[in-house]
């Protein structure tokens, strides 16, 4: 693999390392929601450049376009509550959090593939329509029942 | 070295954040932005391995429709979140709250 590209990709895991932490140990809930954008941005130009350009699509539209929009506004419209944390078992966590992390990047060392594939849209439209009509049903039934849940509950008066 | 064990990597480290996360915090939203960081690094990690092995279809349709039922899954978490605290259910979004709520 060529330079530039070695360079994009380290570029774009720290990116998405320190989108990451800060998505999850930032104290404000708008600015997680924020850098969780950000997050499924970066994860939308890795997924352009592993070859899967309808996917990359669908995470910009559809996950940070509808998906973590929703979020921001809606934690917008909260009142901000204190953060508060864990006070036992930190140090444990911590730990196996480390030692699991350095067992991953020992073992995945060994699996690094030599060429890449490639996933073009048309391809994959194809076999999700031949291959998935009834999974495409079933989702459909299930974000219409999600979106009427939703707004049902969100339109609900104080029953009191 | 091959850069792109970085994302392997990289991957590996966001599902694992988003764990710890979900795990260190005791704040229900944050406990739900937690989840979706720890959504997007198993999406990277199976898109990553189905590149890697030369099968991208069904990893590709796999990702596509849990993307989209992510979607559900948050709009109808938030949706119970923000009722609750509108309804003075919640007096706060904090799980240790509503512990000491229910004794």
């Amino acid at each position: 693999m060529s330079l530039p590209l070695d360079i994009v990709f380290i570029v774009l895991a720290v990116m998405l390392i320190v989108f990451g932490a800060v998505t999850v140990f930032h104290r404000s809930l708008v600015y997680s929601a924020v850098f969780l954008a950000f997050l499924g941005l970066t994860n939308a130009a890795i997924f352009y450049i592993l070859g899967f350009p309808l996917l990359a699509f669908i995470q910009i539209i559809i996950y940070v376009g509808s998906g973590v929009l929703f979020i921001i506004i809606a934690v917008s419209m909260l009142k901000e509550p204190k953060v508060a944390r864990v006070n036992a078992g930190n140090e444990v966590a911590l730990a196996v959090f480390i030692v699991a992390f350095a067992v991953a990047v020992v073992v995945s060392i060994g699996i690094v593939p030599t060429s890449t594939g490639y996933l073009s849209v048309q391809g994959l439209l194809q076999y999700i329509m031949s291959n998935s009509e009834i999974s495409i049903f079933i989702l459909l039934a299930v974000l219409s029942i999600a979106l009427i849940a939703s707004i049902s509950i969100a339109i609900r008066d104080n029953p009191k | 070295m091959n850069g792109i064990i970085f994302i392997l990597i990289a991957g590996i480290f966001v599902l694992e954040l988003g764990i710890a996360g979900l795990v260190y915090n005791r704040n229900l939203v944050k406990m739900l932005l937690s989840l979706e960081v720890s959504f997007n690094g198993a999406i990277l990690l199976v898109l990553y391995i189905s590149w890697m092995l030369f099968r991208p279809q069904l990893a590709g349709s796999l990702v596509f429709f849990s993307i989209v039922l992510a979607i559900g899954e948050i709009s109808i978490i938030l949706s119970v979140l923000i009722y609750m605290f509108k309804m003075k259910m919640l007096n706060e979004l904090d799980q240790d709250e509503i512990e000491d709520d229910e004794k």
